[in-house]
């Protein structure tokens, strides 16, 4: 270790800490990273901007025409170039509205998976640090949760909301029951990683030299574990953002997730299904196609970060 | 060396009148009566729970083991001075040294400071040095912060000018800069940074200070500024030290009195320079003589052959009979008691017998 010469203002070091990160440093990896970084970066402009970007509002039901309902991609023999990917069946723009979808997907995705930290990094934090009973109490609970499908805790919790709430109370808190499914079916993971981190960070030199004066425990988690395992918890929150995307478009692709008045792009497969067989493949198959790139891209970026860090997925 | 394990009264009475007849070594001179000492251990123990692993771990229902790591270690540390503990890898130093700052609690025993039992001291009247001051400091911090973290918690600064100010008077007694103080971890030498962890430990006003290893992770040409600098500390502020160490050297010239630790006990203890002088157990010679600059007071070189026994399975009898020249059959079954040697104890039949030599 030599020493830096760099001892100047705050921001230098600042800089060369930002440097250094493992998030800038992955980037001019792989050309894959690239693609994937800039395909991320798309569907976050256009999760931001999609109402200022859309040919067509696909919810305002006045600004559809009947007449151009099932109208196939622009390049086609039937297609116009008012509606570059075709139409449905109500004579919606399937650009605009796999536009909406993708925004809502990366929403419900994002949603989801912050319930899944919020519930499994201080449960992992806390099971980590504290050792004994209650972590053992905390890892069954989270081992017993494991061995059922994500997926399956996800349709039982749908059940239980369709079964104990009345009906229009069920449709209104749809999308909310949708957000707690997913994200309850992903916390175990979350902190299993977290508690694996916690116990090595715990034992480091520099926690029990905390401890000897005195810092509470909340605090060294606080100031101390938290921020130090934070590489790892990034990365595997963007894993499992793409499981998240995945989740909520099964749920609504099964019917069970999103209502079609808030359609994501697994709402828009699903409706765009029926018109499979009829022909009208392109309903379906651009929803299907958003979907592939946005998980994959998520899955191919969060795998560089992995590699950078070595760490194994929980 | 007033208290100490395994040892009738009588034996204790014993060392305290000869102690004051001589008059001679500071560590036997002060009586536990009369100034409570910094730090008094007896029979302390302790075990660590070891899970059984391997392909029938399932089967054999993960019983834990125990892994006494530290076993029935008595001793006093006076007001002002250095007791140093030496011994290989493994021996149990590191958990000595954790069970000395309340890091671990003993399995069996007591620690008293200052005549209190340990939890209810101030946090931070014992700190500690650690050996490697790279994991001993958050990456993440500047080390100005981790320095001053000990004087928020405790609040007896209450200012944030005060923390500060004192703060920056920690980082120069060590050698330091305040500009040092804004650099993170990775950005300063090893040496600076254990300066860095010395500084910190003083923050908080100990009057222990536990060194584990302090120098064994830096270079050699660090390694005596890092050790002038701690005796200056000592001097300055009227440090007590528990230093932990197996370099011999580092430790002849830090200590006052020394502890030779074997398999989790200690095998001799006494003043330092008695001990340096006059090695009488097997083990402590051996040490010794491993080192260059000590043969030449031995004349003889036998070489510490192979690695210490697991503490999982401590051979019975002496711990250090499987590989000690001068082994006989009772030291394979009987555990040695400790005896007196003018101001040295020693756990060893052979020195009991009046056989210490080698070979
Ligand atoms: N947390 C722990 N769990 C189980 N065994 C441990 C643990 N820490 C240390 N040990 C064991 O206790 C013994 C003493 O270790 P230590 O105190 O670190 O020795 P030293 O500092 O002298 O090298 C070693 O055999 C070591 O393997
Ligand atoms: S008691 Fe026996 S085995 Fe142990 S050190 Fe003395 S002579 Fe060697
Ligand atoms: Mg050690």
């Amino acid at each position: 270790m030599t020493i830096s010469k760099t001892d100047g203002p705050r921001q230098l070091a600042w800089l060369t800490r930002l440097k250094r990160s493992v998030l800038l440093s992955s980037f001019g990896a792989s050309p894959a990273a690239m693609l994937s970084a800039a395909l991320i970066t798309l569907f976050l402009l256009n999760a931001i901007f999609a109402p200022f970007l859309v040919p067509q509002d696909p919810s305002d039901l006045r600004s559809l025409n009947l007449t151009d309902s099932l109208k196939p991609p622009a390049w086609m023999a039937d297609g116009v170039w008012g509606y570059p990917l075709g139409t449905d069946g109500q004579g919606r723009d399937i650009l605009s509205a796999v536009m909406y979808g993708a925004r809502t997907s990366l929403g419900f995705g994002l949603a989801a998976l912050a319930l899944a930290s919020l519930l499994g990094i201080p449960i992992g934090l806390i099971a980590g640090y504290t050792g004994g009973f209650l972590d053992s109490v905390l890892m069954r609970v989270a081992d017993t949760q494991l061995t059922f499908p994500p997926i399956l805790i996800a349709l039982l919790l749908d059940g239980i909301g369709r079964a104990v709430l009345s009906r229009s109370m069920q449709q209104s808190l749809q999308p909310l029951w949708v957000v707690l499914a997913i994200g309850v079916s992903l916390w175990p993971q979350f902190a299993r990683l977290v508690r694996a981190s916690t116990l090595v960070e715990r034992g480091k030199d520099y926690i029990l030299a905390a401890r000897l004066v005195g810092v509470s425990r909340s605090r060294i988690l606080a100031l101390h574990i938290l921020p130090n395992i934070g590489s790892p918890i990034l990365v595997f929150a963007a894993i499992n953002l793409s499981f998240a995307i995945v989740a909520e478009a099964t749920l609504s692709f099964l019917g069970v997730g999103l209502p079609p008045t808030e359609p994501s792009l697994g709402t828009l497969i699903m409706t765009g299904n029926d018109f499979l067989l009829s022909g009208e493949w392109w309903m379906s198959l651009f929803p299907g196609l958003a979907l592939m790139s946005l998980v994959m891209a998520i899955n191919c970026l969060a795998d560089s970060f992995q590699d950078r860090l070595h760490i194994s997925p929980g | 060396m007033s208290c100490w394990s395994d040892m009738p009264r009588e034996h204790h009475q014993h060392e305290a009148a000869q102690a004051q007849a001589s008059g001679s070594s500071p560590a036997s001179t002060r009586l536990e009566q009369a100034v409570p000492c910094v730090l008094e251990l007896r029979h302390v123990t302790h075990y660590y729970a070891v899970r059984k692993s391997g392909l029938w771990h399932f089967s054999s229902g993960r019983r834990a083991r125990k892994l006494r790591a530290v076993d029935h270690v008595s001793f006093t540390l006076q007001s002002g001075t250095t007791l140093s503990v030496v011994g290989e890898s493994g021996c149990g130093k590191s958990t000595l040294a954790r069970l000395a700052a309340g890091l671990l609690s003993p399995s069996e025993g007591v620690i008293r400071t200052g005549g209190r039992r340990l939890s209810s001291v101030r946090a931070g009247e014992i700190n500690m040095v650690f050996q490697n001051p790279y994991a001993a400091l958050d990456p993440r911090w500047r080390v100005r912060r981790s320095v001053s973290e000990a004087l928020r918690p405790g609040g007896f600064l209450k200012s944030r000018r005060a923390v500060h100010d004192r703060t920056g008077e920690c980082l120069s007694r060590v050698g330091l800069s305040p500009a040092d103080g804004e650099k993170y971890p990775h950005q300063l030498s090893g040496g600076q940074r254990q300066r860095v962890c010395i500084a910190r430990a003083l923050a908080s006003s100990p009057r222990l200070l536990i060194c584990d290893e302090p120098t064994t992770a830096l270079d050699v040409s660090v390694q005596a500024q890092i050790l002038n600098l701690l005796r200056d500390l000592q001097r300055a502020l009227g440090l007590s030290y528990l230093f932990i160490s197996h370099d011999l050297p580092v430790v002849r010239y830090m200590s006052d009195d020394l502890a030779v630790m074997y398999l989790g006990r200690i095998v001799e203890m006494g003043p330092a320079e008695s001990i340096f002088s006059a090695p009488r157990h097997p083990y402590t010679r051996l040490l010794l003589e491993s080192v260059p600059d000590f043969t030449a007071m031995t004349h003889r070189r036998i070489r510490l052959a192979g690695d210490p026994p697991s503490p999982l399975d401590p051979p019975p009898g002496c711990p250090f009979h499987p590989r000690c020249p001068i082994a006989t059959a009772r030291c394979r079954v009987a555990k040695p008691a400790y005896t007196q040697h003018e101001d040295v104890l020693v756990a060893c039949h052979a020195v009991e017998e009046g056989r210490g030599g080698i070979g």
